[in-house]
């Protein structure tokens, strides 16, 4: 049974061979022996099947049902097969829709007509067709320009002019593309500029490269999409190695490519601290690894914009009280005490979880003065409405305790040194920054009504037990970085907290690379599931996390990218469906960060992108 | 309003540059204390005494510096540091052999290698002392051609006259010899930040040679693509650490991207596109960028099984991408050459043919891995030679078809290379055992590429038998493990990763026993189901640095004596160009000592 269907194949293929060579000879005869290779695999059409397959004319599978379109590639095939053609994450709007009829045309030929209220809405869409455009290019593969390109003519509808980008933005939009004999209309609209560049984004995914010159559309779709989930995230650690700053842009980039729209910054931690603190300069001076492995005022300030017009917010987290310490050593030389405690100690398996070790000084009045230095610089570099990620992880109360000055402190302000009482002082040290950060706000912009929520991740001090003692959910929410089969998410949410998950076991990205920890291959990644519960509006969504003590900027990339697409989608989508089924669209999304700059990691031989449904 | 705002530019640039001149940019030095580099904060009290890490680890409680490889004779390097200038570095050969294209290539390659240190040329310091190279090799004219009786040793001096002018003098008894002096000289060269200037070691005395005369990668170009670029930058990164073969799995089922003079056809069929392919130029170019570097670049030819792509239409293979494929291959796509078919043989010819020509091969390589009996059971016109030649059709009859393939195949071989009796390896396969490997493999004729884990009794069994053997224990050299599976849910066949430690203290004694006299060396590889050009350096280096190490010193310590070195070197492989993975956090290589989580163990 099995030999005959295999003969059958084989006997199909061969009939087919027969045209494919003829094709081939035609085409030689008037092009250079190079060309004709790939005038011969021009020649080969691509059908799209039943099942979502595209396959060459020469390969198809006996007993599949094939669409009758014949598409020049299989890229150009792959724009409509299956509900969601290309369109990485996936749309989550009712009646869908991408046409099989391509329309092929001169990406420095498209219009853009741009209606929006207000003069900074307006400039952002300006930008956003910008970056668009230049996305197009990125999938030329041969000459893009083209002519008597169709006319293709762009109107983006934005009825909102604010570009607040927090958890209340509305990043929906509707996206219709339509073909006269004159030329191919797409009419975006969206309430907010954010959702309009989610929809220009979108309207990447329904163009590819042709064979010939200019670049293929489908000339018909209609898509409604929203997220899910309103934190989209990735984490970066800066600080246990420096990432340069083109790094930084081109993880930005990835994450626009995604609809990602959190970069949740660990810019600084115990091992360094590269990034400039205009009212402390100490900071840098310090911290850094060294003097060119650092990130200037200026430099955040352009990264923040540069992340805004690809609907991107830049989080910022000062770690505390743990996970501090290079760059706060200048204390005892500068009259102000020991900021930090257990700084750079060894061995250091008694002070903390991993070296360097060193945690702030709760006890010092002048480090929460440095500290409120630290959140004003902050609180500048970033948009008004952005909020602040204060750490608070990983507190190692022997470090504490082993400090004399700690504990004589301590014992001075009627402390006694139980584990209670360390974890008052620890929650203390988290009330007072933000009494400071609310007073920043405050000051800095008048205009913000309701004090913000900061983040801090789960910890010793989110134990369910008593974390309303210590946290109160109106100002705290929690990013938890559990394992997914853990109750802690379950009952923070009966208990009103606001929840970011960082699901240890499926997006910690570092893992599978030290000790016992094993790698999450994206399907994993992709599986993991959001709790689906009553509470659902208290899950902001999620963050992917790159702790970066075994990267750098040489294997950034690829351990971040493709993988990250796949939370990317689970947030955006949140879908039913299984990683299988949208294992096709995944390896197109690949190849798109790879046209965008992105080294992403290759997951599968490259014939088996080629030969869809072969490699099951 | 356009000049305005370049004025402003320009005036920026200047700004900055001023700024980067400041000596407060520097906030830290190292001092050597008790054998080890204390990073310590720069004042005026300690300026002039303190050193900048890379010159301060040269000395600082280690005989060796910061060498990798370590070399495997005598060791001397003095406290002498001295400032050379640049401009003024010499390179001289014995006349004739000067004018070699080969050597000028070593010499501009070198040369590069120096300039990679000085982070910015404007803000190096000026003046220095003069530095002559002087490379003493027999005047031998004949072609420098790496082989398996290459003495690859060398001696380097370094001493300074009287005028303070450096002089370095390599001995070598041919160009492979020499060229790793150089490599080893460009280690004991080193830029000082605080200084800003470039520094040598000024009196070394140091004699090397390697333990392994076979020091490989393993590079597979047929499951993803590399451009030549990249392949170049391996090569780049070999040369640094002295390894000495780059093993070329240019082929297999899934595509075919070698161009073959006589059969332009498999090239054209089975690239993954037409620009996904060798020339039979970029092939020439590869080999001689190879040997410029030490390298010998070593052809596989996959065969009978591993083939695919590239075949259609010739009715020479067996169950071609056939499904399901679990029961024919153990990968998709399936395909096998089919043992029966004579014209066939003629296609190897032609494709050993251009292998030969190319690469001039000293071994080469037939592969003869993962052979599917089934797939040659699904063939009926195997099925019926066997039984025309009187065969059953089980197990030992395949194995035969197997045998019979092998030595067809060889025989071609032997044809274009003009029984040269070019030693062959072949990967450890059921051939490889017994009885068949008695019946078909000649041990004066074939080395065995052991692919097994590093304890599997196989390996005695054909170390007994007389083989020859290079070692790719799949537990500790196989750099593609780890990371998802492919057609498997969860993580791929040999997770977990492999960390550089595990490699470095992969010992091939251990592996070989009482017949160490017959390992030839190691390869690491890296299998591209899931790899393509754009991870490639992480996931070669530092690890192949680390196996570097093992198989030119095959140092008695393990790699807790190392580490410190190699956080030192990975940052060398970055200097020049490769994207080398980071294996600690970077405060760890600037303070030494700190991170090991034994470290203090032995004073508590």
């Amino acid at each position: 049974m099995r030999s005959s269907g295999y003969n059958r194949y084989h006997c199909y293929a061969l009939a087919i061979c027969v045209c494919f060579a003829v094709g081939a000879a035609l085409t030689r005869a008037d092009d250079t022996d190079h060309d004709a290779q790939a005038g011969s695999s021009a020649s080969r059409k691509w059908l799209c099947s039943q099942t979502d397959i595209c396959s060459p004319e020469t390969e198809l599978t006996p007993g599949l049902q094939y669409a009758v379109e014949r598409f020049e590639s299989q890229r150009d095939c792959r724009l409509s097969c299956g509900k969601y053609g290309s369109i990485w994450p996936m749309p989550t709007g009712e009646a869908g829709f991408i046409g099989n009829e391509r329309v092929r045309f001169d990406p420095w030929k498209v219009r853009f007509h741009v209606v929006a209220p207000g003069e900074a809405a307006t400039q952002f869409l300006r930008e956003t067709n910008r970056l668009f455009v230049s996305n197009l290019l990125k999938e030329c593969t041969r000459n893009c320009t083209l002519e008597g390109s169709k006319q293709i003519l762009v109107r983006a509808t934005v009825a909102n002019e604010t570009l607040v980008l927090d958890w209340a933005t509305d990043e929906s939009y509707a996206l219709v593309v339509r073909t006269t004999d004159t030329a191919t209309f797409v009419d975006i609209q969206a309430p907010t500029v954010y959702g309009a560049r989610h929809a220009f984004e979108t309207l990447t995914n329904l163009v590819t490269g042709s064979l010939s010159n200019g670049l293929l559309m489908a000339s018909a779709a209609r898509i409604t999409d929203r997220p899910a989930f309103p934190h989209r995230g990735v984490l970066l650690d800066t600080s246990r190695n420096f990432v340069p700053l083109k790094f930084i842009r081109s993880t930005l980039d990835a994450m626009a490519t995604s609809k990602m729209n959190v970069l949740h910054w660990h810019v600084v931690d115990t091992h360094s601290f590269p990034l400039e603190i205009t009212r402390v300069p100490e900071m840098q001076r310090y911290g850094a690894y060294s003097s060119s492995q650092t990130y200037s005022r200026q430099d955040a300030l352009n990264l923040v914009k540069y992340a805004r017009l690809r609907g991107i917010r830049i989080l910022i987290e000062i770690d505390g009280p743990s996970h501090a310490g290079n760059g706060w050593q200048w204390g005892p030389a500068a009259g102000l005490g020991n900021m930090s405690v257990c700084l750079n100690q060894s061995p250091w398996r008694k002070f903390c979880v991993q070296p360097p070790c060193g945690q702030l000084n709760p006890l010092n009045d002048h480090m929460y003065a440095v500290l409120k230095e630290i959140f004003e610089d902050i609180a500048e570099v970033g948009a008004p409405e952005e909020t602040l990620h204060m750490g608070g992880d990983e507190v190692f109360l022997p470090c504490w305790n082993n400090t004399k000055e700690i504990r004589d402190g301590m014992r001075a302000q009627g402390f006694d040194l139980t584990e209670e009482s360390f974890l008052r002082l620890w929650s203390q040290f988290h009330q007072r920054n933000l009494n400071a950060w609310d007073e920043i706000t405050e000051r800095m912009y008048p205009g913000i009504k309701e004090p913000k929520s900061v983040i801090v991740w789960s910890s010793h001090l989110t134990d369910p037990k008593y974390i309303e003692t210590y946290l109160p959910k109106e100002r705290f929410i929690i990013q938890t970085w559990v394992e997914s089969q853990d109750s802690l998410n379950r009952e923070l949410l009966q208990r009103g907290y606001r929840l970011i998950l960082s699901t240890k076991n499926a997006w910690y990205l570092d893992h599978g690379f030290w000790g016992s920890t094993s790698y999450y291959n994206w399907r994993a990644v992709y599986s993991a599931g959001m709790p689906a519960t009553q509470h659902r509006s208290q899950v902001l969504g999620g963050e992917v996390c790159m702790w970066s003590e075994y990267v750098d900027q040489n294997s950034l990339e690829s351990r971040i990218w493709p993988r990250a697409g796949a939370a990317a989608e689970r947030l955006w989508s949140n879908p039913k469906s299984s990683a299988l089924a949208a294992q096709r669209r995944f390896y197109r999304y690949r190849e798109r960060l790879l046209a965008r700059g992105i080294h992403a990691d290759a997951v599968i031989p490259h014939w088996c992108v080629l030969h869809e449904g072969k490699c099951l | 309003m356009k000049s305005s705002a370049l004025g402003l530019a320009l005036l920026l640039a200047l700004v900055s540059q001023l700024t980067a001149h400041k000596s407060e940019d520097l906030i830290y030095g190292y001092e050597c204390r008790s054998g080890l580099c204390r990073k310590v904060e720069l004042s005026e009290e300690n300026f002039a005494q303190a050193i900048s890490l890379p010159v301060c680890r040269l000395f600082c409680g280690s005989q060796i510096g910061t060498l990798w490889p370590q070399p495997t004779g005598a060791v001397r390097l003095d406290t002498l540091m001295r400032q050379v200038d640049i401009s003024f570095i010499d390179i001289n050969v014995n006349a004739t052999v000067r004018k070699e294209k080969l050597w000028r290539a070593a010499e501009e390659r070198w040369m590069e290698m120096l300039e990679a240190k000085i982070p910015d040329r404007k803000i190096l310091a000026r003046g220095g002392y003069r530095m002559s190279v002087n490379i003493n090799t027999p005047d031998d004219l004949a072609l420098a051609k790496l082989t398996l009786e290459t003495d690859e040793s060398y001696n380097l001096e370094i001493d300074t006259d009287a005028s303070g002018h450096v002089l370095a003098n390599i001995t070598a008894r041919n160009f492979f010899g020499a060229r790793n002096g150089l490599e080893t000289l460009a280690q004991l060269i080193v830029y000082d930040d605080i200084r800003r200037e470039v520094q040598v070691t000024a009196n070394v005395s140091i004699s090397d040679a390697p333990v392994y005369k076979w020091r490989g990668l393993l590079l597979d170009t047929s499951r993803n693509y590399y451009s030549v670029k990249s392949i170049k930058r391996t090569l780049d990164g070999m040369a640094l650490v002295k390894l000495n073969t780059f093993h070329w799995h240019i082929t297999d089922s899934h595509s075919f991207p070698l161009e073959v003079r006589k059969r332009p056809e498999l090239l054209k069929l089975g690239a993954y596109s037409p620009r996904q392919v060798y020339t039979r130029r970029d092939v020439a170019e590869v080999v001689e960028y190879g040997r410029v570097r030490g390298i010998r670049v070593m052809p596989e030819f996959d065969a009978p099984a591993h083939v695919g792509e590239g075949w259609q239409h010739k009715n020479m293979t067996a169950c071609f991408n056939a499904q399901p494929w679990k029961d024919f291959c153990v990968e998709p796509p399936c395909g096998q050459l089919d043992p029966t078919v004579n014209e066939m043989y003629d296609v190897l010819e032609d494709i050993y043919e251009t292998m030969f020509e190319k690469f001039d091969p000293d071994v080469f390589h037939m592969g003869g891995d993962e052979v599917s009996t089934n797939c040659w059971n699904s063939s009926r016109t195997i099925r019926k030679w066997m039984k025309k030649q009187g065969w059953g059709l089980a197990t030992a009859d395949f194995m035969r078809l197997w045998g019979h393939f092998q030595n067809e195949a060889l025989a071609r071989v032997d044809k274009v290379a003009n029984n040269s009796q070019t030693p062959i390896i072949l990967w450890t396969s059921g051939l490889t055992e017994e009885p068949f490997i008695d019946e078909n493999l000649n041990p004066e004729r074939y080395i065995i590429q052991i692919w097994t884990t590093g304890v599997d009794p196989k390996i005695k069994k054909i170390l007994e038998r007389g083989y020859k053997i290079i070692v790719s224990n799949y537990d500790a050299l196989y750099f593609d493990c780890g990371g998802a599976g492919w057609v498997t849910d969860g993580n791929n066949w040999c997770s977990p990763y492999i960390g550089w430690q595990k490699v470095y203290d992969n010992n091939l004694k251990t592996i070989a026993g009482d017949y160490e006299h017959h390992v030839l060396g190691a390869e690491a590889a890296i299998w591209s189901e899931q790899i393509d050009e754009h991870t490639l350096d992480n996931r070669f280096w530092p690890r192949a640095s680390a196996m570097a190490e093992r198989l030119w010193s095959n140092p008695s310590t393990g790699w807790k004596q190392a580490e410190s070195r190699l956080l030192l070197h990975r940052e060398r492989l970055v200097e020049n160009g490769l994207g080398a993975e980071a294996v600690q956090p970077q405060w760890c290589l600037q303070n030494e000592n700190e991170c090991p989580i034994d470290a203090y163990d032995a004073q508590a």
